[in-house]
Protein backbone atom coordinates (compact mmCIF):
# COMPACT_ATOMS: atom_id res chain seq x y z
CA UNK A 1 0.00 0.00 0.00
CA UNK A 2 1.36 3.53 -0.93
CA UNK A 3 0.02 7.11 -0.17
CA UNK A 4 0.86 10.34 -1.35
CA UNK A 5 1.57 13.52 1.12
CA UNK A 6 -0.11 16.60 0.60
CA UNK A 7 3.68 17.77 -0.96
CA UNK A 8 3.48 15.12 -3.45
CA UNK A 9 6.11 12.15 -1.13
CA UNK A 10 5.10 9.08 -2.11
CA UNK A 11 5.25 6.80 1.05
CA UNK A 12 5.07 2.80 0.65
CA UNK A 13 3.56 1.16 3.98
CA UNK A 14 5.28 -1.91 2.76
CA UNK A 15 8.34 -0.55 4.19
CA UNK A 16 7.42 -1.12 7.56
CA UNK A 17 8.54 -4.40 9.01
CA UNK A 18 5.91 -6.09 11.18
CA UNK A 19 8.61 -5.01 14.19
CA UNK A 20 7.93 -1.01 13.48
CA UNK A 21 6.96 1.05 16.51
CA UNK A 22 3.58 0.70 17.05
CA UNK A 23 2.31 4.32 18.44
CA UNK A 24 -0.82 4.76 19.55
CA UNK A 25 -2.23 8.47 20.64
CA UNK A 26 1.50 9.94 21.12
CA UNK A 27 3.32 7.06 22.98
CA UNK A 28 5.19 4.76 21.38
CA UNK A 29 5.39 0.74 22.37
CA UNK A 30 8.98 -0.43 22.64
CA UNK A 31 8.59 -3.81 24.34
CA UNK A 32 5.58 -5.87 24.09
CA UNK A 33 5.27 -9.37 25.81
CA UNK A 34 2.40 -12.01 26.00
CA UNK A 35 4.76 -14.28 26.76
CA UNK A 36 2.96 -16.72 24.33
CA UNK A 37 5.07 -19.96 23.75
CA UNK A 38 5.67 -23.40 24.46
CA UNK A 39 5.38 -24.57 28.41
CA UNK A 40 8.93 -24.49 30.14
CA UNK A 41 10.66 -21.92 27.01
CA UNK A 42 13.11 -20.28 29.06
CA UNK A 43 12.66 -16.68 28.65
CA UNK A 44 16.02 -15.78 27.10
CA UNK A 45 14.98 -18.27 24.31
CA UNK A 46 11.44 -16.58 23.65
CA UNK A 47 11.05 -13.93 21.33
CA UNK A 48 8.54 -10.77 22.71
CA UNK A 49 5.28 -9.73 20.70
CA UNK A 50 7.54 -6.26 20.38
CA UNK A 51 11.20 -6.08 20.62
CA UNK A 52 11.96 -2.73 19.16
CA UNK A 53 15.90 -2.70 19.81
CA UNK A 54 15.54 -6.52 18.68
CA UNK A 55 17.67 -7.85 21.87
CA UNK A 56 15.71 -10.23 23.25
CA UNK A 57 15.39 -10.85 26.73
CA UNK A 58 18.80 -11.82 29.15
CA UNK A 59 18.09 -13.42 32.67
CA UNK A 60 21.21 -12.33 35.06
CA UNK A 61 19.90 -14.26 37.56
CA UNK A 62 17.12 -16.76 38.32
CA UNK A 63 16.11 -19.22 35.00
CA UNK A 64 12.40 -17.55 34.46
CA UNK A 65 10.40 -19.68 32.17
CA UNK A 66 7.15 -19.65 30.29
CA UNK A 67 4.00 -21.62 31.70
CA UNK A 68 0.50 -21.27 30.30
CA UNK A 69 1.55 -18.64 28.45
CA UNK A 70 3.10 -16.21 30.79
CA UNK A 71 6.41 -15.54 32.53
CA UNK A 72 7.10 -17.44 35.42
CA UNK A 73 8.92 -17.21 38.79
CA UNK A 74 10.46 -20.65 39.42
CA UNK A 75 11.27 -20.55 42.53
CA UNK A 76 11.51 -17.78 45.39
CA UNK A 77 14.98 -17.52 44.51
CA UNK A 78 15.71 -13.68 42.99
CA UNK A 79 14.93 -13.76 39.09
CA UNK A 80 16.63 -10.69 37.47
CA UNK A 81 15.52 -10.90 33.60
CA UNK A 82 15.67 -7.43 31.34
CA UNK A 83 15.46 -6.24 27.95
CA UNK A 84 16.46 -3.50 26.05
CA UNK A 85 13.66 -0.94 24.91
CA UNK A 86 16.29 1.59 23.91
CA UNK A 87 14.89 4.85 26.04
CA UNK A 88 15.45 5.52 29.70
CA UNK A 89 12.18 7.70 29.79
CA UNK A 90 9.66 4.72 30.00
CA UNK A 91 6.22 3.96 31.80
CA UNK A 92 6.98 0.04 32.45
CA UNK A 93 3.61 -2.00 33.22
CA UNK A 94 2.61 -6.20 33.39
CA UNK A 95 -0.11 -8.17 35.58
CA UNK A 96 1.93 -9.71 38.21
CA UNK A 97 0.63 -12.25 40.03
CA UNK A 98 1.70 -13.06 43.69
CA UNK A 99 1.35 -16.47 44.56
CA UNK A 100 2.79 -16.72 48.07
CA UNK A 101 2.07 -14.61 50.71
CA UNK A 102 5.24 -14.93 52.97
CA UNK A 103 7.22 -15.18 50.73
CA UNK A 104 9.76 -13.10 48.67
CA UNK A 105 8.79 -9.72 46.79
CA UNK A 106 7.93 -9.46 43.23
CA UNK A 107 8.00 -7.33 40.33
CA UNK A 108 9.41 -4.79 37.63
CA UNK A 109 13.24 -4.14 37.10
CA UNK A 110 13.73 -0.15 35.88
CA UNK A 111 16.90 1.24 34.94
CA UNK A 112 18.56 -1.74 34.94
CA UNK A 113 22.28 -1.80 34.33
CA UNK A 114 23.44 -5.54 36.46
CA UNK A 115 21.73 -7.75 39.17
CA UNK A 116 23.77 -5.22 41.63
CA UNK A 117 22.62 -1.77 39.87
CA UNK A 118 18.95 -1.32 39.04
CA UNK A 119 15.37 0.30 40.38
CA UNK A 120 12.44 -2.13 40.96
CA UNK A 121 9.34 -1.77 41.76
CA UNK A 122 8.16 -4.99 44.19
CA UNK A 123 4.93 -5.71 46.36
CA UNK A 124 3.88 -8.37 48.48
CA UNK A 125 0.42 -8.32 49.72
CA UNK A 126 1.08 -6.26 52.43
CA UNK A 127 3.67 -3.87 50.92
CA UNK A 128 4.51 -1.60 47.30
CA UNK A 129 7.95 -0.64 47.41
CA UNK A 130 10.36 1.05 44.89
CA UNK A 131 13.78 -0.21 45.52
CA UNK A 132 17.23 0.93 44.63
CA UNK A 133 20.09 -1.42 43.77
CA UNK A 134 23.48 0.26 44.03
CA UNK A 135 25.51 -2.47 44.84
CA UNK A 136 23.56 -2.90 48.57
CA UNK A 137 20.23 -2.85 47.81
CA UNK A 138 17.92 0.20 49.66
CA UNK A 139 13.70 0.39 49.98
CA UNK A 140 13.40 4.45 49.08
CA UNK A 141 10.01 4.61 48.87
CA UNK A 142 6.66 2.31 50.00
CA UNK A 143 3.15 1.85 51.09
CA UNK A 144 1.40 -0.47 53.03
CA UNK A 145 -1.38 -2.08 50.83
CA UNK A 146 -3.84 -5.14 50.93
CA UNK A 147 -3.75 -7.36 48.31
CA UNK A 148 -5.32 -11.00 47.39
CA UNK A 149 -2.18 -13.78 46.19
CA UNK A 150 -3.10 -15.63 43.80
CA UNK A 151 -4.73 -12.78 41.48
CA UNK A 152 -2.87 -10.89 39.20
CA UNK A 153 -2.29 -6.81 39.86
CA UNK A 154 -1.27 -4.41 37.43
CA UNK A 155 1.85 -2.89 38.53
CA UNK A 156 3.07 0.17 36.96
CA UNK A 157 6.31 2.16 36.86
CA UNK A 158 6.51 5.53 35.30
CA UNK A 159 10.39 6.45 34.90
CA UNK A 160 11.10 10.30 33.69
CA UNK A 161 14.07 12.31 34.03
CA UNK A 162 14.87 11.57 37.81
CA UNK A 163 10.88 11.16 38.80
CA UNK A 164 9.40 7.62 39.41
CA UNK A 165 5.98 7.46 39.91
CA UNK A 166 4.94 4.22 40.79
CA UNK A 167 1.27 2.15 41.03
CA UNK A 168 -0.76 -0.86 41.80
CA UNK A 169 -3.90 -1.30 39.99
CA UNK A 170 -3.96 2.39 39.36
CA UNK A 171 -3.41 3.39 43.01
CA UNK A 172 -1.70 3.51 45.84
CA UNK A 173 1.27 5.79 44.63
CA UNK A 174 4.64 6.16 45.59
CA UNK A 175 7.20 8.77 44.07
CA UNK A 176 10.35 9.32 44.15
CA UNK A 177 13.38 11.15 42.88
CA UNK A 178 16.50 10.06 42.14
CA UNK A 179 19.61 10.83 39.43
CA UNK A 180 20.73 6.80 39.89
CA UNK A 181 20.88 5.27 36.35
CA UNK A 182 18.75 7.71 34.92
CA UNK A 183 19.71 7.18 31.39
CA UNK A 184 19.72 3.29 31.31
CA UNK A 185 17.66 1.90 28.69
CA UNK A 186 17.14 -1.89 29.74
CA UNK A 187 14.26 -2.89 31.97
CA UNK A 188 12.46 -5.78 33.18
CA UNK A 189 11.07 -8.55 35.58
CA UNK A 190 12.41 -8.63 38.96
CA UNK A 191 11.69 -10.82 42.01
CA UNK A 192 11.70 -14.47 43.90
CA UNK A 193 7.77 -15.44 44.45
CA UNK A 194 7.60 -19.27 44.35
CA UNK A 195 4.32 -19.60 41.37
CA UNK A 196 4.35 -16.00 40.91
CA UNK A 197 3.74 -15.05 37.34
CA UNK A 198 4.13 -11.95 34.54
CA UNK A 199 1.99 -11.14 31.56
CA UNK A 200 1.10 -8.58 29.28
CA UNK A 201 4.16 -6.78 30.28
CA UNK A 202 4.72 -3.43 28.16
CA UNK A 203 7.48 -0.50 27.88
CA UNK A 204 6.11 2.53 26.11
CA UNK A 205 7.50 6.06 26.04
CA UNK A 206 6.56 8.90 28.67
CA UNK B 1 -4.71 11.63 56.34
CA UNK B 2 -1.76 13.47 57.78
CA UNK B 3 2.02 14.48 56.53
CA UNK B 4 5.21 14.27 58.67
CA UNK B 5 9.08 14.38 58.26
CA UNK B 6 10.06 11.75 60.76
CA UNK B 7 12.89 10.00 62.02
CA UNK B 8 13.67 6.36 61.59
CA UNK B 9 16.35 3.89 62.35
CA UNK B 10 17.63 1.85 59.17
CA UNK B 11 16.57 -1.95 59.19
CA UNK B 12 17.83 -4.57 57.06
CA UNK B 13 21.60 -5.93 55.38
CA UNK B 14 21.26 -4.18 52.28
CA UNK B 15 20.62 -7.72 50.14
CA UNK B 16 17.51 -8.09 47.57
CA UNK B 17 15.75 -9.89 49.84
CA UNK B 18 16.58 -7.87 53.23
CA UNK B 19 16.55 -4.51 52.24
CA UNK B 20 17.95 -1.44 53.98
CA UNK B 21 14.87 0.03 55.02
CA UNK B 22 13.29 2.11 57.48
CA UNK B 23 12.00 0.42 60.85
CA UNK B 24 9.41 2.54 60.62
CA UNK B 25 7.84 0.57 57.84
CA UNK B 26 7.93 -2.88 59.46
CA UNK B 27 5.89 -1.44 62.44
CA UNK B 28 3.79 1.01 60.74
CA UNK B 29 1.37 1.48 57.55
CA UNK B 30 2.07 4.04 56.40
CA UNK B 31 2.79 5.99 52.52
CA UNK B 32 6.66 7.64 52.75
CA UNK B 33 9.32 7.80 50.74
CA UNK B 34 13.15 8.42 51.82
CA UNK B 35 14.28 12.36 51.62
CA UNK B 36 17.76 12.23 52.44
CA UNK B 37 19.43 9.91 49.64
CA UNK B 38 22.18 9.14 51.35
CA UNK B 39 23.78 6.23 48.69
CA UNK B 40 26.22 3.14 49.46
CA UNK B 41 28.88 5.34 48.34
CA UNK B 42 28.34 7.57 51.45
CA UNK B 43 28.39 5.25 53.74
CA UNK B 44 24.79 4.04 53.79
CA UNK B 45 23.31 2.51 56.18
CA UNK B 46 25.67 5.09 58.60
CA UNK B 47 24.56 7.35 60.16
CA UNK B 48 22.04 4.51 61.64
CA UNK B 49 18.95 6.72 61.06
CA UNK B 50 17.39 8.23 57.65
CA UNK B 51 14.74 10.90 57.66
CA UNK B 52 11.70 10.16 55.50
CA UNK B 53 8.57 11.76 54.74
CA UNK B 54 4.97 9.89 55.83
CA UNK B 55 1.53 10.19 54.72
CA UNK B 56 -0.47 8.11 57.45
CA UNK B 57 -3.82 8.51 59.15
CA UNK B 58 -3.60 11.00 62.31
CA UNK B 59 -3.94 7.99 64.27
CA UNK B 60 -0.99 6.53 62.94
CA UNK B 61 1.12 9.51 63.21
CA UNK B 62 0.28 9.81 67.35
CA UNK B 63 1.33 6.19 67.78
CA UNK B 64 4.79 6.92 65.97
CA UNK B 65 5.02 9.89 68.50
CA UNK B 66 4.05 7.70 70.88
CA UNK B 67 6.85 5.64 70.25
CA UNK B 68 10.87 6.60 70.92
CA UNK B 69 12.30 4.70 68.19
CA UNK B 70 11.42 7.94 66.01
CA UNK B 71 11.34 10.92 66.32
CA UNK B 72 8.73 13.73 64.63
CA UNK B 73 10.59 17.01 63.02
CA UNK B 74 7.43 18.01 61.88
CA UNK B 75 3.63 17.33 61.22
CA UNK B 76 0.62 18.59 59.81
Amino acid sequence: MSFLSGRGLKFDLTMLAPSALTVVGGVTTLVSDTFTDSDSTVLSAHTPDIDTVGGGWTAGTGTPDIQSNKASSPDDGDVNADIDAGNANVIVSADVLIATANDGFIGLAMRYTSTTSKWSLEFSTTLLKLVERDTTSTTRASTAITVAKDAEHALSATCSGDDFTCTINGGDEITYTSTFNNSVTNHGLFGGNTGSTWDNFLVTTV
Amino acid sequence: MEEAEIITPWIGSGTDGDNWRPKLIDVFAVNQRDVVGRSNAEGLPDPANVTINVKAPTATIDAIAADNDYYILWRG
